[in-house]
């Protein structure tokens, strides 16, 4: 510390007003410099010395100024004591406004906390399809990654398959809605016994055939997701779950990234023909006649695009559901490829 | 435990009297010999001291929650001491020092001029050579010296008070400590003080 800073604390010092850290400095600066001592010297003896008396106050002085205190109260004008008034209820009635306020912004932050990042696919929410109902025998094309010509037997009763029939046998008891969900037409999954079906798959399908649609879409997605050779049939019949459980809006889109995911395999045909249906379905014209439109190349799915086609230019009637042809009185070769329609042509 | 000097002052805001009560015993000592030895009588201090406490009844209204109560009580003191002078200038009416001066011979300080008043008889107890002392001090040290020694404020309460930087109070109050050590120096007791 040099003298300069001494002569600005000093006053501080003398009133032990300093940190403890300048005070050290100073009492240093002190001890080397005899200029600071007799400084800081004189000015403690001068304030010991010039302590000046201390007198009580006059008798009778607080009584005196608390008497005249409401005549000095009273002397306000009166718009400044309404005013004084005003202000004083309007300082106890803010009080339960900033309470309030404080409460609204915890309230929106703490929801904050529940908005989705994301508003995914909700799979839990069921969704009844109004409009022609699906039909109780809705087969699945068979899958494997070499499509074929079906035998014209098997394309007026099974589904337009582009593989035999034979290579996927459908599973059983499908062809019968479960129980949980009578309306809707039950799906009958190819499966192919005596192939390599890893117990997830079978689950899956359990799941599906049990009418717990969601758990089965998520079952086939898990699959789907891992690899291995039956993905993309995964991803096809997770793509159907999704249309028994929510519903053909919802399961458009992923009949399209099955076919774009999967385009060599012999999913993406059935995958475009499901959309169409569903675009269909859906009266979204123009999306679902470019759909048929490509599937027209297609042997196995050319007869049955063609049919579809006449029906969206209104050349074909579509008879009613499977609820009024159910299976059994009607051959299954009256159900169309995914069983929805009965065609009579004018 | 006592309430803070702002809380009873809020309180009083909202219409708590004897929040003022309590200000005013806590108060009246050090405010009432603030003003007698800024006006040097008794009389004429508690007149100003209790029109003080009932502007700050006026003002109330203008206390802010951040506001320093004694700060505001002293400046309110400064500004009435001040008006006090200019009347009392203006009547011309005799001021008597207090405590009364023990020698008898010892002149009113009106009449004795700054330069004399510094250089006390040697007859003269000490404490009136202080008395006379501080009352002879230059206006802005002698607001500074009694705001920090009988007041009690701190140097950045004296600078709101008074309206000057912190610096130009320090400066200001070690001027009053060197006047005053000019008057102190020739006492035995200032020399007994130094060892």
């Amino acid at each position: 510390m040099n003298s300069d800073k001494f002569d600005r604390v000093v006053l501080d010092l003398l009133y032990d007003e300093l940190d403890e850290l300048t005070a050290l400095a100073a009492r240093r600066h002190m001890e080397q410099s005899a200029r600071a001592r007799d400084i800081f010297a004189h000015l403690k003896a001068t304030r010991r010395l010039s302590v000046l008396p201390i007198l009580p106050v006059p008798e009778g002085f607080e009584q005196s100024v608390l008497v005249r205190e409401p005549g000095a109260r009273a002397e306000f004008p009166l718009r400044q004591r309404l005013g004084r008034y005003v202000s004083m209820t309007a300082s106890y009635a803010m009080r339960p406004q900033l309470a309030m306020g404080v409460l609204l912004l915890l309230m929106i932050g703490s929801s904050l906390l529940f908005l989705r990042a994301r508003p995914g696919h909700h799979g839990a929410i069921q969704v009844t399809e109004r409009g022609v109902p699906e039909t109780e025998a809705e087969i699945v094309v068979p899958i494997s990654d070499a499509p074929s010509e079906p035998s014209p037997e098997a394309s007026s009763a099974a589904a337009p398959s582009a593989l035999p029939a034979s290579a996927v046998p459908p599973l059983d008891g499908l062809e019968t809605p479960p129980p949980a969900v009578t309306s809707q037409p039950a799906v009958a999954l190819a499966v192919d016994p005596s192939a390599d079906s890893t117990s997830s798959f079978d689950d899956a399908v359990r799941a599906y055939r049990a009418g717990h649609y969601v758990q089965a879409q998520r079952l086939f997605d898990r699959l789907g997701k891992t690899g291995g050779p039956r993905a993309a049939e995964a991803a096809l019949y997770a793509a159907q779950a999704t249309r028994q459980s929510s519903g053909c809006a919802a399961a458009v889109s992923r009949f399209q990234r099955v076919r774009s995911r999967y385009p060599a395999s012999g999913v993406a045909n059935e995958a475009l023909w499901r959309a169409g249906k569903c675009q269909q379905k859906l009266g979204e014209r123009a999306a679902a006649k470019q759909s048929f439109e490509t599937l027209l190349h297609v042997p196995a799915y050319a007869r049955d695009a063609r049919r579809s086609l006449l029906e969206l230019d209104g050349k074909v009637e579509e008879a009613s559901g499977p609820s009024d042809h159910p299976i059994g009185i009607e051959s299954e070769a009256a159900l169309d490829a995914t069983g929805d329609a009965v065609f009579t042509v004018k | 435990m006592e309430a803070s000097d702002r809380t009873l002052m809020l309180r009083y805001q909202r219409g708590d009297r004897e929040a003022f009560a309590q200000l005013v015993r806590r108060y009246q000592t050090p405010l009432y010999n603030y003003v007698l030895h800024q006006l040097g009588a008794a009389a004429a201090a508690e007149e100003v001291a209790r029109h003080v406490f009932l502007g700050v009844v006026r003002e109330s209204a203008s206390f802010k929650e951040d506001d320093s109560f004694s700060t505001w009580l002293f400046s309110l003191a400064l500004r009435a001491c001040r008006r006090e002078r200019t009347r009392a200038l203006a009547d011309s009416s005799p001021r008597v020092l207090v405590p009364e001066p023990r020698s008898k011979g010892a002149a009113p300080a009106s009449d004795v001029s700054s330069e004399a008043a510094e250089r006390a008889p040697p007859s003269e107890p000490i404490e009136d050579s202080v008395v006379r002392a501080v009352d002879a001090l230059p206006e802005q040290e002698k607001d500074v010296y009694l705001l920090r020694e009988v007041a009690g404020l701190g140097f950045a309460q004296i600078a709101a008070v008074t309206e000057l930087g912190e610096s130009v109070v320090r400066v200001r109050l070690f001027q009053a400590f060197e006047r005053l050590r000019a008057t102190l120096q020739d006492f035995e007791e200032y020399r007994r003080a130094l060892r």
